[in-house]
């Protein structure tokens, strides 16, 4: 089976990567990112898009005051921070504590089935963008405990923010209402919750990271190559390293959840983070994490939930040594030398997608 | 993308340009104030800055950060007058460079990573500490590299002689745009 899936991902071998005459790819496993469907639930529109950006950079919307989407998602640096553990809203001013997870790129969000290191808080992109009012990160109701960054508020959250909108900040009601029709003042909490998520969701339809040096190649646009390490590092990554498995498909993604040691028990059998397995309650899942995409990785260190490697090379080799007895048996036979896995490296970094346009990453100053 | 290997560098152009990053964090009454990514303002008292490690390095333009090599590094302590100046110690051919610029208020260094000639073991900023950053696409000369906000553009010209870049902390109203457009331009922010 192993097999027949790797012939489907490199094609005929009469030349090493030829172009597929079906399907237009040299590699037809690894291929672009697909076209955004519209939602019929939330169609897109500019007002919603010029509403969304808005909301995700307005510090208003805070319980300090002082934080916004963009503190951990930060626009010009692929709406990640380049940092290991970002604040939360509470520790604006004392700088602790900090998030337990490394905030991973919005990049490709919008292609997401599944959201969050552990697959927690469902499967519904609007919800998950304006969830984090009700969490430490933006603590819009300014009611958590300073010493708890896993607590939820959404009692205090759905009012706070409906109140902000609709009274505090009313500049932004017909802003809401060119989005949606609707008046929010005479709506109800969750509705502006609701609304808040559909917004957001249509800004990051944007946010996408695609057209890159391999998705060219792939195609076999004319005048785009791969070197011989970048090459190699493709042959590598659909073959004995077998990275395909799990970060195939165009998002470089399955989207599933695997232990690849980045929580390993101690002595007492404890791991600093269980991962999947708060979710699930399944043993197996102890210790595993959502698969993140490989786009843009090259731009978004540092790696894995907890930014515990800096670099992707760092991130293979952890990925190949095998200390937890939960670790994904498909690498547990991969063995890799220092050349392969730069040559893997090289890969990677061929997916830096193309660059986002000024206007997602523009930095907002009207504000309602 | 490799770095280039800098002792090819060095011999090959040994009486080159070489490029310098200037950067001078002014306060006024013992106050410096920082910008921070979402445009909010933070006033940090100077002092705490004086004697905390900083990491100049620099890179290929269009490096990969965390993947990538740097081409020089050099690590200090900020001097009483909050000036550091860096210049390379080889010379650099023409082409586009790429400078970080971190001040380690907050994250601890081990001091032997401090050491001349320790193994680059690149430690990210973390809340509180300050790092170099611009949005000034405008920078990147045609055909070469973009570069990540986390970082300065240099481009080394052929026949101009050394690369300057002066970094500093900048700041601007929030609600003006134009203002805060040159304040996040080859500036110092504060890590959120």
């Amino acid at each position: 089976m192993r097999a027949l899936i790797l012939l489907l991902l490199v094609g005929c071998a009469e030349e090493r990567w030829p172009v597929d005459p079906t399907t237009g790819l040299r590699v037809r496993g690894l291929g672009p990112v697909p076209e955004l469907e519209e939602w019929p639930e939330n169609p897109s529109s500019e007002a919603k898009r010029e509403l969304g950006i808005r909301l995700f950079n307005d510090i208003r919307l805070s319980g300090s005051g002082q934080t916004n989407c963009s503190t951990c998602h930060f626009a010009p640096t692929k709406f990640q921070s380049n940092t290991p553990f970002d604040l939360p809203d509470r520790s604006a001013d004392t700088l602790e504590p900090v998030l337990p997870r490394n905030a991973p790129s919005l990049l490709n969000l919008v292609y997401a089935p599944v959201f969050r290191w552990d697959g927690g808080l469902g499967d519904d992109l609007a919800e998950q963008l304006v969830i984090p009012f009700a969490e430490a990160n933006m603590d819009i109701a300014a009611r958590l405990p300073a010493e708890e960054v896993h607590e939820l508020d959404f009692e205090g959250a759905k009012p706070a923010l409906h109140a902000r909108l609709t009274e505090e900040i009313p500049g932004y009601v017909p802003l809401y209402e060119q989005a949606f029709g609707l008046d929010l003042r005479a709506g109800d909490a969750e509705q502006t919750w609701r609304l808040t998520g559909q917004a957001l969701a249509i800004y990051m339809r944007e946010v996408v990271s695609k057209d890159s040096r391999f998705d060219r190649w792939n195609a076999g646009e004319d005048g785009v190559e791969l070197d011989d390490s970048e090459l190699r590092g493709l042959e590598l990554f659909v073959g004995e390293a077998r990275c395909a498995t799990c970060h195939g498909g165009p998002l470089f993604s399955d989207f599933a959840f695997h232990n690849v040691g980045t929580a390993v028990p101690d002595a007492m059998g404890d791991r600093a983070d269980e991962g999947r397995y708060l979710v699930s309650g399944a043993e197996e899942d102890r210790g595993a994490f959502l698969t993140p995409t490989l786009r843009s990785a090259g731009r978004t260190s540092p790696y894995f939930h907890d930014a515990s490697e800096i670099g992707i090379a760092g991130a293979i080799e952890r990925h190949l040594t095998v200390e937890d007895p939960l670790h994904d048996p498909i690498l547990h036979d991969v063995v890799l030398d220092e050349d392969q896995i730069e040559a893997i490296v090289d890969f990677v970094q061929t997916l830096d997608g193309a660059e986002l346009s000024d206007a997602t990453t523009e930095l907002i100053t009207d504000f309602p | 993308m490799r770095a280039l290997p800098l002792l090819l560098m060095l011999g090959a152009c040994d009486a080159g340009p070489h490029i310098h990053v200037i950067t001078e964090l002014s306060a006024s009454e013992g106050q410096a104030d920082f910008l921070l990514p979402n445009a909010t303002v933070e006033t940090v008292d100077a002092a705490s800055l004086v004697g905390k490690p900083y990491l100049v390095s620099v890179f290929e333009g269009g490096f990969s950060q965390g993947n990538d090599d740097p081409l020089e590094i050099a690590w200090g302590l900020v001097p009483d007058d909050l000036v550091i100046s860096f210049s390379t110690e080889g010379s650099f051919e023409p082409g586009p460079y790429d400078a970080s610029v971190i001040v380690y208020v907050n994250t601890p260094v081990d001091p032997a990573d401090m050491e001349p000639g320790a193994e680059f073991d690149p430690v990210p900023p973390v809340g509180g500490d300050l790092s170099a950053f611009s949005l000034d696409d405008g920078e990147v000369l045609e055909g070469d590299p973009t570069f990540e906000a986390g970082v300065v553009r240099i481009n080394v010209i052929d026949g101009e002689g050394d690369a300057t870049k002066h970094l500093a902390n900048r700041t601007a109203a929030p609600d003006d745009s134009e203002g805060l457009f040159a304040a996040f331009t080859n500036t110092i922010l504060l890590v959120p």
